[in-house]
């Protein structure tokens, strides 16, 4: 979750991320934000997500463990 | 990087221009320096004290902290334009008091100040000054150089001019550092090199040059291809630009009621703001051209993803085609679902030229078609809402942002869908050419945009088909001309 944090700071400054930090709601993230995050995660972390993986997984932690279990 | 000499035997660390500089400086060769393309006039105020010379400073530090804000341009025989920063500012910041005349007549006259020509080389580009206006509301009041800024770097930098306002008065966090300008260009002018740019061109190529030629949808009742038809009855692009830029604009508003119920369906149902807006614009497109499905507008991208790219200053905006065939019988969300993901992957590849991507649109065009046929009526951008921190109540529920438009547009109709600083909710601003008068139009056009919009927000399940009829044009509208 670590790395995915160090990621989303790379797009948005919030005081705090953590597992319970929502994408949308607490972090304002664009659809333009999740496209470049989805690239900077496939060549940092080695998965490629989907912009639909942004909805259904909605904070941080429910996409930390989606990308750990596709590691 | 190239070491320029200046006109007084200083020598500076320069750069070539970007591509999107490139298409705002090419504009101002097309349309002379008097067109005021380059003008971003803007203000922002609100009903309440200001300390003018804490503000004074504050705008001061801001402009410190933001390159662009500095930036100067020498001509260059090889690069035709280089830019380069000034580690000092020598603007000087006048207070301007129009409290003596009505707001009505403040503004006429802050609009002009900022339609005077912007400078171009071996100078300020920028003016900024403190405005005291009548009935309690003061303010700040910008005249921008467009090479060297765009809406979303102007109002990062508003944003940091008040966090830093509100550290001095208020005691409040100052803001974080903004960025260096010089890494992002950088990576922008190391892209022509980039793998990133053979894959852009491939797939423009492969959208454009290789699928069904689109056909050209417009917003004025009196459609354009139609009486081109009389002529040329198989065209499917249209000539439509007029040789002056000269243009008008009108604002049209959702209640801030309006504004949260979509953003309440976008929530619920995992969609874009963009996409929807998008969605509501191209059902309005459909609606004024006989309900046709295939509908194209120019999607106008800002290409600020982390934070680097969001506070560097500069211009980042980048055209591109937003083609969408959207069947009757699919609903208003799926429809939308439709439209984010062809916007995902033009945000994909949206950092090539805006001139090469005309000349991949024209490799495709009919042969009859001239430089500047297009299948695109309306350009279309969403700037998602701003919020300034630590505001007290007063000055929130007051604050006004004010576009002064420049009064030259390069596209005919180029809609912003933005909100409003006083409550958040949605205005559409309609920048729009002159000629043809299409004043009447827009206002049918924005009352077909908005009913589709608030009919697929209360019911997202509703078929694109009857959306289109019940916001169709009614006789009285098509007569009332």
């Amino acid at each position: 979750m670590q790395e995915l944090i160090a990621i989303i700071e790379n797009y948005v400054e919030a005081d705090e991320i953590t597992a319970k930090t929502s994408f949308k709601k607490d972090l304002g993230l664009s659809s333009f934000d999740t496209v470049c995050m989805i690239d900077e995660i496939k060549t940092e972390l080695g998965v490629k997500l989907e912009p639909a993986d942004f909805v259904k997984y909605k904070t941080v932690g429910e996409m930390a463990e989606y990308i750990e279990s596709r590691k | 990087m190239i070491q320029k000499t200046l006109p007084n035997g200083e020598t500076v660390t320069a750069y070539p221009i970007s591509i999107p500089q490139q298409f705002m400086f090419a504009c101002s060769i097309q349309y002379g320096q008097d067109a005021l393309v380059n003008n971003i006039g803007s203000g922002y105020y609100w009903k309440g004290e200001m300390d003018f010379d804490i503000m004074k400073k504050s705008v001061y530090e801001a402009i410190g902290r933001c390159d662009t804000m500095r930036m100067r341009f020498a001509p260059d025989e090889t690069y035709k334009v280089l830019q380069y920063i000034t580690p000092e500012t020598e603007m000087e910041i006048e207070t301007l008091d129009m409290s003596g005349v009505s707001l009505k007549e403040a503004h006429e006259k802050l609009k002009e100040i900022t339609h005077g020509p912007v400078p171009m080389f071996y100078c300020e580009l920028h003016k900024i000054w403190l405005v005291k206006l009548a009935d309690g509301y003061n303010g700040l009041l910008f005249k921008l150089q467009h090479l060297a800024m765009d809406a979303y770097s102007t109002k990062i930098f508003l944003k940091d001019i008040m966090e830093i306002y509100l550290h001095y008065v208020k005691g409040t966090a100052y803001p974080k550092p903004m960025r260096p300008y010089v890494p992002a260009l950088m990576k922008e002018l190391a892209y022509m090199k980039s793998e990133q740019y053979e894959a852009d061109k491939k797939y423009w190529y492969d959208s454009l040059a290789t699928t069904t030629e689109p056909i050209f949808t417009d917003y004025l009742l009196d459609n354009r291809l139609k009486k081109q038809r009389e002529t040329y009855p198989d065209r499917r692009y249209c000539d439509i630009h007029s040789g002056s830029p000269e243009a008008g604009l009108e604002i049209f508003d959702l209640t801030a009621e309006e504004t949260q119920k979509i953003f309440d369906m976008c929530e619920k149902n995992g969609l874009s703001v963009c996409a929807t807006l998008s969605m509501a614009l191209r059902t309005a497109l459909s609606v004024f051209n006989d309900n046709e499905q295939d509908v194209s507008f120019k999607m106008i991208v800002n290409r600020r993803g982390n934070l680097n790219e969001k506070k560097s200053g500069g211009i980042r905006i980048n055209f591109f085609p937003m083609r969408s065939i959207v069947s009757p019988e699919t609903s208003f969300k799926a429809a939308i679902e439709e439209i984010e993901e062809v916007q995902n992957e033009i945000y994909s590849h949206c950092s090539l030229g805006f001139w090469e991507m005309l000349a991949l649109r024209h490799q495709s065009m009919p042969k009859t078609a001239l430089p500047d046929s297009t299948y695109d009526s309306v350009g279309f951008s969403y700037q998602p809402l701003m919020i300034i921190p630590n505001l007290d109540e007063e000055t929130a529920r007051t604050a006004k942002g004010v576009w002064y438009n420049n009064g030259a547009s390069m596209i005919p109709l180029y809609i912003t869908a933005r909100h409003r600083a006083e409550d958040g909710g949605l205005e559409f601003v309609f920048e729009y050419r002159k000629t043809p008068d299409p004043t009447y139009d827009l206002t049918v056009f924005f009352r077909v945009l908005r009913d589709a919009l608030l009919l697929g927000t209360e019911n997202p399940e509703m078929k694109v088909g009857d959306i289109l009829d019940k916001a169709a044009i009614t006789d009285e509208e098509r007569n009332g001309k």
